[in-house]
């Protein structure tokens, strides 16, 4: 009572499959320069950091690889939508194919190929030249910088719902600013006082969790005298969204300077602080 | 066009699921269920061993707290014999001896019982609390979660030896001996749990 | 020969209303009593915490709060009677098999082992659930629409998101092996019931309760920790986290007793013929879900009475100054929480694969490949779960790891785009509803899955992680996904379980606004977290407004396509009821061959299951099954 014989394709029916490689030929050649060169630049993050030269760097490039396969599922389902339709009133069924092992290995074997290669591409890209990609590796960083224990050393503290900065090379100050000298490794050691907040400074592409008890390192090199954002990237509380704060890259002189002026400014606070540690473990929290 | 199967009152023929599906639902359901269990614990082993391994604070495993070594042998040994006299009862009861499946049975149910109150004890006892460090916080959630557990083991017994207490007629096993077998191996599950709990929570500490 | 009737409709006279309500096991009785137990429960927690200083000196006993949950909980389920067969069962009364069955309307109120009925109950707390959760939503995009000002405030927002994030993803994650799980399974399989119904009835109920006690957290103060409950904040919250622990504690178990229902049908109760290269693929996708389900979900188990004792006795799991960690909490949630979100992807798959076949008229193409592929997402999905933690602090080494296993994951994943590709070429598709579902769901998870691609490598993930990126990844991947699937099976199966068809215009209205509008609100959210802006925020960069302004309109609209579907079933089932027949799609489904809406025992007798549901274009295929003779009611009196 229901559909009758399928339609079996006769050798008036047209080449779907050249049809449709055609059409995804030409849309990638159009496409994919136009993500590289046109739409890849402007695809955050920008160049603030060695980190995020990086980072954007593998934006462009996912990008740049999704394209593709965007682009085959979205004119193979636009051809099949358009072309393989009922038609009439009486519902007539399609060929009985129920699959073609050559094709699915296939298949299985490209998308692992293109898996492959993206992992080794994202370990490259997080052990190369931006030790880490800016983000937060952990008490023991797997790359580092050279002389990774002679960069500037920032601590970045978190605390409901607060930002500070402590410089342990600088006799241990703690500033609620931050300025950052240019062209300058630097080590953020991130931790927190009471719950897990995140360090997000967004131009220079760093992020790392800040866990009570524990320090995470990342590293950054600003490569411009801009301004910075500074946010917090997981949820802490009330202020969350409030955790903002602005951070400023400027010149080796002007960061000597301004780290002198903190030190005279809060001195007075200064010796009634801890001594500098990695983490610290004020009173614990109080439950419920 | 008529049937001739007879009906139970619902209208239901009666080839509706024969008690072969049930008895297979049982053997299939309690290894997943045990299944579930281990991975429950797998959590609190994994909480063993990271916070032992992180010792925040040198306060994972503060001098004095240390779990009474006497109470611990004592549950072990107590869970470990209640699933060997079930199975016990289990052979009694396959082999057709009800006159000793129904003791046996007794008896299993109650060392089960006499775990749970010696673990109870254990808790008036012990001479940490839970605001201890790491791994008084392990111990007491181990042990409560296990007892919990050991609560829903010692409900299926009381079942089959209710069951078997308050039959009237002769014919055939006092209970399947397959359910039998389905709550020897969530006992199985819950011994094997806690001889890794033991060793955890009063060896390696 | 003797000719059986089916039993004839009562004439006894209906009962009063109030005696329907109140005078048997039911949803009155289990709100009441829910409601006393909740009292006294938190009258003997205050009691036995009056020298406690810890719950004393804050202004809610958290003891007090779960203990008075869990004796509501206990209330509950005794008003459904659901303690009458485990206290028969204790005092010896053999294990009964044949239910309870009533008929009538009151029995969706009530406990009932009828699969179908806990199906429906099922998809109507799904759906009610649904709307609140994404009424929430419109509240928090309306206070999105301005980059400061606050419309609620700051605790209230973060108790929206964490009532959005939490009730959505609770209910998603039964969404559909809940309703269309228990109704189908057995329809599928050619078998008359579930392999545990009471269990079926306690999943469904529990997953009700969690709902309310859920939404219970705006009386308790909220909770400041959105769904994924990081320790230590939820150590530090207010009582309104009791409610989400709980509630997500009962879910869990919901999920571990589901999984082990479906998982022991479709072992052990399949009908003579059906091999397990036989099984439909929808079957297979909530067979591997289950999986999923059993095996992750005791983890969170774990970590929320982790949590829990944290609360209430002081103890220090996630305290780092005391001996415990918070990362602790990130292994033990992402361990569950990564596998979850593969709970709710899968029976998606499942649903779009079981539909394509039959508007395309062909055959399922490359269905071992498919059951391939979803068991290989249901396996690797355990070996993934460190991708949420890649810069909070984890040890280096593991990153390019997870990084890899991550990648891989998405070899499976993408199998089934192959699968509806092929089942695609040279089809004879008719857009009907369900189609237009399935087919958007492809086009909606190839952006979320190639998102992923970018979240799953680390220096991308290092600036998205955390932001609004993520949360248009996961929106594409569960709503464009996962929920769109279900549309497509609720409008697909919907005639077979009520026996009226839905309005088809609506239908497609219904489809054509909440698919552009879901990709209106959600694609620019991919920009705004590239361009910076955290998760859970009311704060954020001036440059965006106009953006989340933009999203915000969006979402509205989006919000109003959910109430054309709203409409579609009120119109279509309350007022219009057209027919539907016993198959209306022209199906080759075994559930197809039996009437709509099916008789309570599924099939006269049980089927003999000949090949796959699939065999478009075989004209000389058999039917899926032969269903042997079928039991026609006599009237009183007639002869044969």
């Amino acid at each position: 009572m229901s559909a009758v014989a399928h339609d079996a394709g006769g050798p008036g029916e047209p080449r779907h499959g050249v049809r449709i490689a055609t059409i995804w030929a030409v849309a990638t050649a159009v496409c994919v320069p136009l993500m590289i060169w046109v739409v890849g630049p402007h695809i955050p993050p920008y160049n603030g950091s060695l980190q995020t030269k990086e980072q954007h760097d593998v934006n462009v490039t996912l990008a740049s690889l999704a394209v593709p396969i965007l682009l085959m599922i979205w004119v193979y389902f636009g051809y099949s939508i358009a072309v393989f339709r009922q038609r009439g009133t009486v519902i007539v069924d399609g060929p009985p194919d129920t699959g073609e092992p050559r094709i699915q290995v296939l298949w299985v074997a490209v998308t692992s190929v293109l898996v492959l290669g993206l992992a080794i591409y994202g370990t490259i890209g997080l052990l190369g030249a931006s030790k880490g990609a800016g983000g937060g590796q952990g008490p023991n960083p797997l790359v580092k910088p050279e002389n990774a224990n002679k960069i500037l050393q920032v601590q970045v503290i978190g605390q409901q719902w607060l930002w500070t900065y402590r410089f342990p090379q600088y006799g241990g100050v703690e500033t609620p600013n931050l300025e950052l000298p240019v062209n300058e490794w630097v080590a953020f050691n991130v931790t927190s006082l009471d719950v897990i907040h995140s360090f997000w400074a967004y131009e220079l592409g760093v992020k790392a969790d800040a866990v009570p008890g524990s320090n995470n390192i990342a590293y950054a090199k600003p490569l411009r005298l801009e301004s910075f954002q500074v946010r917090c990237a997981e949820l802490c509380g009330i202020w969350h969204g409030h955790m903002n704060m602005v951070g400023q890259v400027v010149t080796k002189a002007q960061f000597a300077s301004w780290i002198a002026s903190q030190d005279r400014k809060y001195a007075g606070v200064t010796k009634y602080l801890p001594p500098y540690a990695p983490y610290y473990y004020p009173v614990p929290l109080r439950r419920g | 066009m008529s049937a001739s199967v007879p009906s139970d009152r619902l209208g239901q023929p009666a080839d509706a699921e024969p008690d072969e599906h049930h008895l297979a639902n049982v053997r299939i359901g309690v290894r997943l269920l045990s299944s579930g269990v281990v991975f429950l614990f797998m959590a609190f082993t994994f909480a063993f061993w990271y916070l032992r391994e992180l010792n925040s604070n040198h306060d994972f495993h503060p001098a004095n707290v240390n779990p009474p070594q006497g109470y611990g042998i004592a549950i072990l040994v107590c869970v470990i014999a209640t699933a060997i006299v079930f199975r016990r009862a289990r052979s009694e009861l396959a082999a057709d001896h009800e006159q000793f499946w129904r003791p046996t049975a007794i008896a299993g149910l109650a060392l089960g019982c006499v775990t749970f109150v010696l673990q109870i004890v254990e808790y008036l006892e012990l001479p940490f609390k839970t605001a201890s460090g790491g791994f008084a916080s392990v111990f007491w959630g181990w042990t409560v979660v296990f007892i919990a557990v050991w609560l829903a083991a010692l409900y299926w017994m009381e079942t089959m030896v209710a069951e078997t207490l308050r039959r009237v007629s002769t014919d055939g096993p006092a209970v399947p001996v397959e359910a039998a077998d389905a709550c020897l191996v969530f006992l199985y599950t819950l011994a094997g749990i806690e001889i890794v709990g033991y060793i955890f929570l009063y060896l390696v500490k | 020969m003797e000719a059986t009737s089916l039993p004839a409709a009562s004439t006894a006279p209906p009962s009063p209303i109030w005696r329907e309500l109140l005078g048997n096991y039911g949803l009155p009785w289990a709100v009441i009593l829910g409601i006393v137990g909740y009292i006294v429960g938190h009258w003997v927690g205050v009691r036995i915490t009056v020298d406690v200083q810890a719950q004393v000196e804050t202004d809610q006993n958290d003891v007090a709060i779960f203990l008075g949950m869990i004796f509501a909980i206990f209330g509950w389920l005794g008003g459904l009677g659901f303690f009458s067969y485990p206290i028969s069962r204790m005092l010896g009364r053999p294990p009964s098999h044949s239910e309870r069955e009533d008929h009538g309307p009151w029995r969706y109120l009530r406990l009932c082992t009828d699969h179908k009925v806990v199906g429906i109950q099922y998809l109507v707390a799904v759906i009610f659930f649904f709307f609140v959760a994404g009424f929430n939503a419109m509240m928090i995009r309306s206070e999105l629409t301005s980059a400061n000002a606050t419309l609620v405030n700051a605790g209230n927002y973060l108790t929206l998101v964490g009532l959005h994030g939490t009730m959505m993803l609770m209910m998603m994650s039964a969404g559909v092996l809940g309703p269309l799980g228990n109704y189908l399974v057995p329809l599928m399989i050619g078998s008359r019931r579930m392999a545990f119904p009471r269990i079926e009835a306690l999943t469904l109920w529990l997953t009700v309760l969690a709902g309310f006690i859920l939404l219970s957290a705006i009386l308790l103060g909220g909770f400041p920790t959105g769904w994924t409950g990081y320790a230590p904040l939820a150590d530090q919250a207010r009582g309104g986290i009791d409610a989400y622990l709980v509630s997500f504690f009962l879910i869990g178990l919901a999920l571990i007793l589901v999984g082990t229902n479906v998982l022991t049908t479709v072992i052990t109760m399949r009908a003579p013929g059906m091999t397990w290269n036989r099984i439909p693929i929808f079957v297979w996708g909530l067979a591997a879900t289950s999986v999923l389900a059993v095996l992750a979900a005791p983890v969170l188990a774990a970590a929320i009475i982790m949590v829990g004792l944290d609360r209430t006795v002081d103890t220090s799991f996630f305290q780092a100054p005391e001996g415990g960690s918070p990362f602790l909490w990130d292994n033990l949630f992402w361990f569950f929480g990564h596998p979850e979100v593969y709970i709710l992807a899968l029976p998606g798959f499942g649903i779009v694969l079981e539909i394509l076949p039959v508007f395309a008229r062909k055959p399922l193409w490359g269905y071992r490949l498919a059951v391939a592929g979803m068991s290989g997402v249901a396996l690797m999905s355990f070996m993934v779960w460190q991708h949420h933690l890649f810069v909070s602090g984890i040890n280096a080494n593991l990153r390019p790891f997870y990084m890899f296993t991550t990648e891989l994951i998405s070899i499976p994943t993408g199998v089934i785009f192959l699968n509806g590709m092929g089942t695609l070429w040279r089809a004879r598709i008719r857009y009907t509803v369900p189609m237009l579902f399935a087919l958007s769901f492809f086009f909606n998870f190839l952006i979320g899955g190639l998102s992923g691609v970018f979240l799953s490598d680390v220096p991308s993930d290092v600036t998205t992680h955390g932001s609004y990126f993520v949360m248009a990844h996961f929106h594409y991947t569960i709503m464009g996904g996962l929920v769109f699937a279900l549309m497509g099976g609720v409008y697909y199966w919907v005639p077979k379980m009520t026996g009226w068809k839905l309005n088809e215009a609506l239908g497609k209205l219904h489809f054509w606004t909440m698919f552009v509008f879901f990709n209106l609100t959600f694609f620019p959210l991919f920009a705004a977290g590239l361009l910076g802006m955290p998760r859970r925020v009311t704060n954020y960069n001036a440059s965006l407004h106009t953006l989340n302004v933009f999203v915000s309109i969006m979402a509205f609209c989006l919000g109003a396509s959910m109430l054309i579907f709203l409409v579609n079933l009120v119109w279509s089932l309350v007022f219009k009821r057209e027919p539907a027949g016993a198959n209306p799609w022209e199906s080759k489904g075994l559930e197809w061959m039996v009437p709509s809406p099916p008789p309570v025992h599924n099939f006269d007798s049980i089927p003999v299951i000949a090949g796959l549901p699939y065999t478009y274009g075989m004209p000389d295929a058999p039917a899926v099954a032969s269903l042997g003779p079928p039991r026609v009611a006599v009237p009183e009196g007639g002869a044969a």
